[in-house]
């Protein structure tokens, strides 16, 4: 399995896959979904065992890029990046850039060999667990990934709670998923799809930014104190044992168990991991700070969520997420059906595939220590030119991640909406969970009253849907209870 | 104190809370009464039952938050980010609504102007909210243009508009 990786073609094609994905991970609007899809005529010329090797250096790459954005610039590269970003740049601003993204990167590789470990070992295992989850259960484990969130945001409940339901609000809009019908569009043709979900990352993270930013042009003293030791990434090993390995393990099996969920991706990882990781700390109140904790929860869960996503769709043809959903189609054209008989019939494939996921890995750890000089230069740019670049590329990510105008207009008005929640003490985060992840709460509410004759009582006559609604319900109480004990 | 509502870092039981509140009422109101003329359907719960759900639960949080703040005694303290001098707030806040005229224009203009004429209108706009000094003024608009060119259209690929200047 690993003498394929020794051909320097293959080599090339998956370094180039893992470079590539990093780049466009850390460039807000730029998606490792975008990659992949402008890259898939690209795949046709190579063969089915580099096009696949390709893919998931592409994969991987963009899931760990999106956290070098998010930490040097307060801009999450990607949706799953953002609980990474509170802490992250908050070490960064404390002049230990280097620091924040050595952990990262460490934390994405021990989360990335994780879920790899366990795509190797449990996949049709696994595969079984993630069939037991039906749309009762998809349910309640989405209102137990917007709960958390909710709670484990800065700022009052009450307030964190809003915030989710606004994000919740901007999903319904466009078409309805079950019933054909318009909802919210006023008319706009544009809005018949849906807000799109990239500008809104953008403008709630970048043009909200660039907003608070101008509001204070006085007091430039933390950015100078961030440039004096920011490219050292001293410490990086002491932060991460302060962490503690009991973390980056749960984490990592966090991750790993949303991946392997049909539909539910990196994000609600990454939120999972970080609320459990501030629920059960002695420390709760110091999330948010600039602790290792809030970079290792949410970096290790969303890349062991790469390896979990891997096996519905090995196992049975069921792309865990938007990622793994366009590789899906890759391996399609190139001949391959995944499904139960993949790991017999083209047992030639699976193997460079895991080969591939752990060397891109591997890469990602030396690619990402090496560069940390290049990235801590970030941080030490003038602000009256790292603002205005930062609103310049926010508009013209927003443009490239749609190709039209509608997006530039829909991340300026969802920074002022940013811009304005940040100022009056909202939360933004759950309102970018809403949005992810409404559509899936909908969906599978309807549905499941739907195929149950509208009884109400299916929520609960699952065991799995059960727990997970009485954990939603018991959160915030945990939460409260955390945050009285707060000095 | 009630932990439902207590002190975030950015402002706490003021005023603000109780304007935001009401913002959101309205909001919740709106939203509701457009869910209400969403067609339903038959034998499920339809396309307009969880906007109508999701209004009665902004209604309700919002109305918490702007009650809790009517009801709680004036903080002490100023919010967190408030602005040291008072005159200054105001020049502060326009600073900001001139971001969003300039992003806005940006945005608007983007195809009109084309990328490099309105990237460089935009950086020079926003930068002299930043800073007076000439030097960055003149090289900062230049910089950001030619970085986002050389990653966008160079090194991804992008098509640019190229506007006026073709």
């Amino acid at each position: 399995m690993t003498d394929v990786l020794l051909d320097p073609a293959t080599l090339t094609a998956l370094a180039g896959g893992v470079l590539l994905g990093i780049v466009v991970g850390a460039v807000p609007g730029l998606t490792a979904t975008l990659a992949i899809s402008l890259l898939l005529p690209l795949t046709f010329q190579l063969s089915a065992v580099r096009a696949i090797v390709m893919m998931t250096g592409i994969f991987t790459g963009g899931i760990y890029g999106g956290s070098i954005a998010a930490i040097t610039l307060r801009i999450p590269g990607a949706p799953a990046s953002a609980m990474t970003m509170l802490d992250g740049h908050e070490m960064a601003r404390q002049g230990r850039t280097g620091t924040a993204i050595a952990l990262s990167t460490f934390s994405s590789v021990v989360g990335g060999v994780f879920g790899g470990v366990v795509l190797v070992l449990f996949a049709p295992q696994l595969a079984d667990v993630a069939l037991t989850f039906q749309s009762p259960e998809m349910f309640s484990l989405v209102v137990l990934a917007l709960v958390a969130v909710a709670t484990a945001s800065q700022g009052s409940l009450a307030k964190g709670m809003a915030a989710t339901v606004v994000g919740l609000m901007l999903s319904t809009v466009g078409i309805d998923r079950l019933v054909p019908v318009p909802r919210f569009t006023f008319g706009s043709v544009s809005l018949l799809v849906g807000v799109p979900l990239i500008p809104v990352v953008i403008g709630l993270f970048a043009v909200a930014e660039l907003l608070h930013q101008v509001r204070r042009t006085e007091d430039d003293a933390p950015r100078a104190a961030a440039a004096a030791g920011a490219h050292r990434a001293a410490g990086w090993w002491r932060a991460a044992r302060e962490a503690g390995w009991r973390l980056f393990l749960k984490s990592s099996a966090i991750g790993t168990l949303v991946g392997a969920l049909p539909g539910a991706g990196a994000a609600m990882a990454a939120f999972l991991a970080y609320t459990e990781a501030k629920r059960a700390s002695p420390r709760p109140e110091a999330f948010g700070t600039g602790i290792p904790e809030g970079i290792v929860a949410p970096e290790a869960a969303n890349n062991a969520m790469t390896g979990g996503a891997f096996i519905p769709m090995l196992a049975f043809g069921i792309p865990g997420d938007a990622v793994t959903a366009v590789i899906l189609g890759g391996l399609v054209v190139h001949g391959i059906t995944p499904g139960p008989q993949l790991f017999q019939d083209e047992a030639g494939l699976v193997g460079p595939l895991f080969a591939a996921y752990f060397a891109s890995y591997a890469l990602i750890l030396v690619l990402g220590m090496a560069l940390i000089p290049l990235y801590s230069r970030i941080t030490r740019v003038p602000r009256e030119v790292m603002f205005p670049f930062i609103g310049a590329l926010a508009i013209v990510s927003s443009f490239t991640s749609e190709g039209t105008a509608f997006a530039m207009y829909v991340a300026t008005a969802v920074g002022v909406l940013g811009y304005l929640l940040r100022r009056y003490g909202y939360p933004v985060i759950p309102v970018l969970l809403g949005l992810i992840l409404g559509p899936m709460l909908e969906a599978n509410f309807r549905r499941s009253l739907i195929l149950a004759d509208g009884d109400a009582s299916v929520f609960v006559r699952s065991p799995i849907s059960l727990v997970l609604l009485v954990m939603a319900a018991l959160l915030p109480v945990w939460m409260l209870r955390a945050r009285r004990r707060e000095p | 104190m009630d932990r439902l509502t207590a002190p975030g870092p950015e402002g706490g039981r003021t005023r603000r809370d109780v304007a935001s509140g009401a913002v959101l009422l309205g909001v919740a109101v709106a939203y509701g009464l457009g869910a209400l003329r969403v067609p339903g359907a038959e034998g499920e719960p339809g396309p307009a039952f969880v906007p109508v759900v999701l209004a009665v639960l902004l209604a309700g949080l919002a109305a918490w938050i702007a009650g809790s703040a009517l009801v709680a005694p004036s903080p002490a303290e100023e919010p967190a980010d408030a602005l040291p001098f008072p005159s200054g707030r105001a020049r502060s806040e326009a600073r900001v609504w001139l971001a969003v005229a300039a992003t806005a224009a940006y945005a608007a203009l983007f195809h009109v102007l084309g990328f490099a004429l309105g990237t460089a209108g935009y950086t020079f706009a926003v930068t002299r909210l930043f800073t007076r000094n000439r030097r960055v003024l003149v090289t900062a608009p230049v910089l950001v243009t030619l970085v986002l060119y050389a990653c966008f259209r160079l090194g991804l690929g992008v098509r640019l508009p190229p506007g006026p200047l073709g």
